[in-house]
């Protein structure tokens, strides 16, 4: 199935679907989202209630399948059995997207591989890219369809642990590289550039104001073909001089929303979705947040700047 | 100190995988953050110094989200013991669990497998002797709930009545297993899921089902003291969800000839064997879906 197959009306618009939420979205009238986005972990049990659930979800909602165990950013091989699994529910699900995101999560220690079971970044170099070329390639051969990689928030940079890891690209340079090389798309998440940037800005040796400008004319740099989804969330408060855990436990931020009104502007008609993960909402509350994404991107439908497409 | 030749400097690849060993050994293996550590709040005395403590506030966060996700996930898994030692005691015995047993799978579902044995283990929960059972419960259940649906045959069972009983074997329901059990684990199960058994109404059937636990429980250690074998309890999946209930040592033992994948003719002979009523046993199986087919 591909998006226009759909025949979603623009915008189209959609949740991360949590637990908390099954029952929600599948009680009653078909609810107002033009697709959800499920965890592809919390679906790899061969049978039983979630297998059913699934089955509920796709026959009434287009699907999008975001992977977050693959670790494609890591030196060791791409995991087989992890591999076979995400491709049987890419088979079974037979999504609208696919994504997974530009980090690791494991590394071999005394002969063990171990696995964080977190996203953690990756150096921006010659040799990463090229590695992680090499396992997105590896997954969409495998898959027979192109996937999204999503930018990652991130609290440390290779050359704090390891000196000599020099980056040779920015955040923005390697992701057209990636996308340009790889032959996928890129799931631009705005929520974790402006993470990044506020923990940039608030714990710079030197005082540094945080700016969305600087996130703006990055995202003005990316070729408009490339990005295939939109991800918003919000983020918990913490104490200033802290870093700002991206935990996805918030409403959407003002500074979110103020970047989506750019961006799908820019990148009108890209499928957006608002993620919580964390001190779950009510589903009317998240239905709000959906809502309010609509009407943005409704607003910038009506723009004879929208459609543009370069 | 003299330049290394070119040759012999490490390539970007293999500083990357130190890299990657030196981000995840620091998740697995080093202390835990104090408080104001995991705030990130330290006033930088110069730039060198801030650097050092940003890597540090970083490390402690890659940590901490090891151990926040690693909670929630075993709370997932081990629901009845969450639930019997009350969530903040569980959120110390799982952040103790995660940093004894490295995490090797991939999948947060398949992380936990150690926990009975672990809780055994534990000083502070000796007066608990029962929890260990519980979480073995809680595994058992979790994984059936996991395994690949099957059918269940109705009709396959009319085989019984014209093929020869040695050419055919039953099929056990998804996840069929035996547990052995010496605490009142069906009643502790109860006590904290059944939605009953948690409304105002219930208050005299909690305690009537609590006094029983309590006496079970003696009656459990004195058993282990006298080393008497454990009670069997059946563990499988009919449908969606996972069904347990304890069985008499002549059902286990049946069960446990359809487990070693014996044929139809063998198992009768073992229902026979211990007394057992075929037909009652038979139609029992069915019924409950502890076999789905025959074949």
């Amino acid at each position: 199935m591909t998006l226009k197959e759909t025949k979603k009306p623009n915008p189209v618009i959609g949740v991360g679907l949590r637990h908390s939420h099954y029952s929600d979205l599948l009680a009653g009238e078909k609810q107002n989202v033009d697709f959800v986005e499920i965890h592809a972990e919390n679906f790899f049990a061969k049978g039983g209630a979630s297998r059913a659930v699934l089955s509920d979800i796709i026959s009434t909602y287009a699907l999008s399948l975001h992977g977050t165990s693959l670790g494609l950013g890591s030196t060791l091989p791409v995991p087989e059995s992890i591999l076979a699994q995400f491709a049987e529910l890419v088979e079974f699900t037979q999504p609208m997207l696919v994504s997974e995101h530009l980090c690791f999560n494991r590394a071999k220690l005394n002969d063990k591989v171990l696995h964080s079971g977190d996203l953690l970044p990756i150096p921006y170099n010659e040799a990463s890219l090229a590695n992680i070329v090499s396992h997105i390639q590896k997954v969409q051969d495998t898959i027979a369809r192109p996937i999204l990689i999503e930018n990652l928030s991130a609290y440390v940079e290779a050359s704090q642990l390891v000196p000599d890891l020099r980056d040779s690209f920015t955040e923005f340079e390697f992701l057209i590289a990636m996308c340009e090389r790889a032959g996928c798309g890129l799931l631009l998440d705005l929520n974790n550039l402006i993470v990044n940037e506020l923990n940039r800005a608030n714990l710079a040796s030197e005082p540094t104001s945080f700016s969305l400008s600087n996130i703006k004319s990055r995202i003005n740099s990316l070729p408009k073909h490339l990005v295939g989804e939109i991800h918003l969330a919000g983020f918990s408060a913490t104490d200033p001089n802290s870093f700002i855990i991206d935990d996805h436990g918030a409403p959407v931020s003002s500074q979110c929303w103020e970047l989506f009104d750019m961006a799908i502007q820019r990148f009108s008609g890209t499928p957006s979705l608002v993620e919580w993960d964390t001190q779950m909402p009510s589903w009317p509350v998240l239905m709000g947040e959906a809502d309010k994404a609509r009407a943005i991107a409704n607003k910038h439908l009506q723009s004879p700047l929208a459609n543009s497409r370069a | 100190m003299s330049k290394l030749p070119e040759q012999v400097l490490p390539s970007q690849r293999e500083l990357q995988a130190d890299y990657e060993v030196s981000l995840i050994s620091s998740i697995f293996t080093r202390d835990l953050p104090t408080s104001g550590e995991r705030s990130g709040k330290s006033a930088a005395p110069n730039a060198e110094k801030n650097k050092e403590i940003k890597a540090e506030q970083a490390l402690n966060i890659y940590q901490n989200n090891f151990l926040e996700n690693g909670i929630r996930a075993l709370a997932i898994t081990f629901p009845t013991v969450e639930n019997l030692i009350s969530p903040e005691s569980f959120r110390v015995l799982a952040k103790h669990y995660l940093l004894h047993y490295e995490k090797s799978a991939f999948d947060w579902a398949e992380y936990g497998a150690s926990m009975p044995e672990f809780i055994d283990e534990q000083d502070a929960l000796a007066d608990s002797p029962f929890l260990s059972e519980c979480a073995e419960l809680d595994w058992l259940i979790h994984r059936i709930q996991r395994e690949a649906d099957a059918d269940f045959v109705a009709e396959s069972f009319a085989k019984l009545e014209i093929t020869e009983l040695s050419a055919l074997r039953f099929t056990p329901a998804p996840g069929l297993c035996i547990m052995p059990s010496w605490f009142p684990v069906v009643d502790l199960y109860q006590l904290v899921h059944d939605p009953y058994l948690q409304s105002k109404e219930a208050v005299l059937a909690r305690e009537d089902l609590l006094k029983n636990i309590n006496k079970s429980i003696n009656n459990a250690l004195n058993s282990a003291i006298n080393s008497e074998p454990p009670r069997s309890l059946v563990v499988w999946r009919a449908e969606y969800k996972a069904q347990f209930e304890y069985v008499s040592d002549a059902e286990a033992s049946v069960i446990n000839h359809i487990l070693s994948e014996e044929p139809v003719s063998q198992v009768i002979e073992a229902v026979v064997k211990h007394d057992l009523d075929l037909s009652e046993w038979l139609s029992e199986a069915i019924q409950k879906k502890r076999i789905f087919a025959v074949e």
